[in-house]
């Protein structure tokens, strides 16, 4: 039998779908899903309080003009209704821990050093804010916008909790 | 049938040649280098961006487009 290019299509096939499945994406927590245990020990969100998760870093310009608001945010629940937590990404702790300062963070913040929590999030821009009620992610809110607190207390009216 | 394997060896040596080409897609929270001083049109000192930028408008009659707005982040 005369070797033809259609007998190496079958193989061809299943080389190039290796090759196209290799660099497989990574499992990223979308709304909807639960926190893994690991995530729900890290974050510690208070029983019977809504989580809101704010990822930033000190090269983030957006992050630094939103960090005020949410501050200011914080003050308004008088509630405590919310449990606002920061993740800091920043690789250099030394540089995270003095924009912390610089802003005055007076929320509590975690130095995610090695990007592993944000990793499992993985959003497609920052700053990036997640909703999470009983360990599920309810509700996410990516990029910057301008009056940020007023847009968080909106988003969690829609889900049924008033500040 | 030899043709066949030279074949099947060329398609896999090509697989291997793309995927050592492959992008990797800087991620979101990846971006402190892409977001520092450095890394702006002219580098950090604002004297040799303007001279830069003056350089491309005389020479090349072109303008801006050295930077972007927000803080690399990949942000609105």
């Amino acid at each position: 039998m005369k070797p033809s290019i259609f007998n190496v299509i079958p193989s061809a096939i299943l080389l190039v779908l290796l090759f196209l499945l290799t660099p497989s994406t990574a499992f990223a927590v979308e709304v909807g899903d639960t926190l893994s245990e690991d995530l729900q020990k890290q974050l510690n969100i208070p029983e019977g309080q809504v989580g809101v998760v704010d990822f930033f870093a000190s090269w983030c310009l957006s992050c630094a003009k939103e960090i005020p608001a949410i501050k200011k945010m914080i003050k308004q629940d008088s509630q405590q209704k919310m449990y606002v937590i920061g993740i800091d990404v920043d690789e250099e702790l030394d540089e995270g821990i003095a924009f912390q300062k610089e802003l005055a963070i007076d929320f509590p913040v975690i130095n995610d050093v090695e990007q592993t929590i944000i990793s499992e999030f993985s959003p497609i821009a920052m700053p990036a804010l997640y909703y999470i009620i009983d360990n599920k992610i309810v509700g996410k809110h990516i990029g910057a916008v301008p009056n940020i607190d007023e847009k968080i207390i909106n988003d969690l009216q829609k889900l049924g909790v008033e500040i | 049938m030899q043709q066949a394997m030279k074949i099947k060896l060329l398609l896999i040596v090509c697989c291997f040649t793309c995927s050592a080409c492959s992008i990797v897609p800087v991620k979101s929270w990846q971006k402190a280098t892409l977001a520092g001083e450095t890394m702006r049109f002219g580098g950090p000192n604002p004297m040799i961006k303007k001279f830069d930028e003056h350089i491309y408008t005389s020479k090349e009659g072109t303008k801006g487009g050295g930077g972007v707005s927000g803080g690399g982040c990949g942000c609105n």
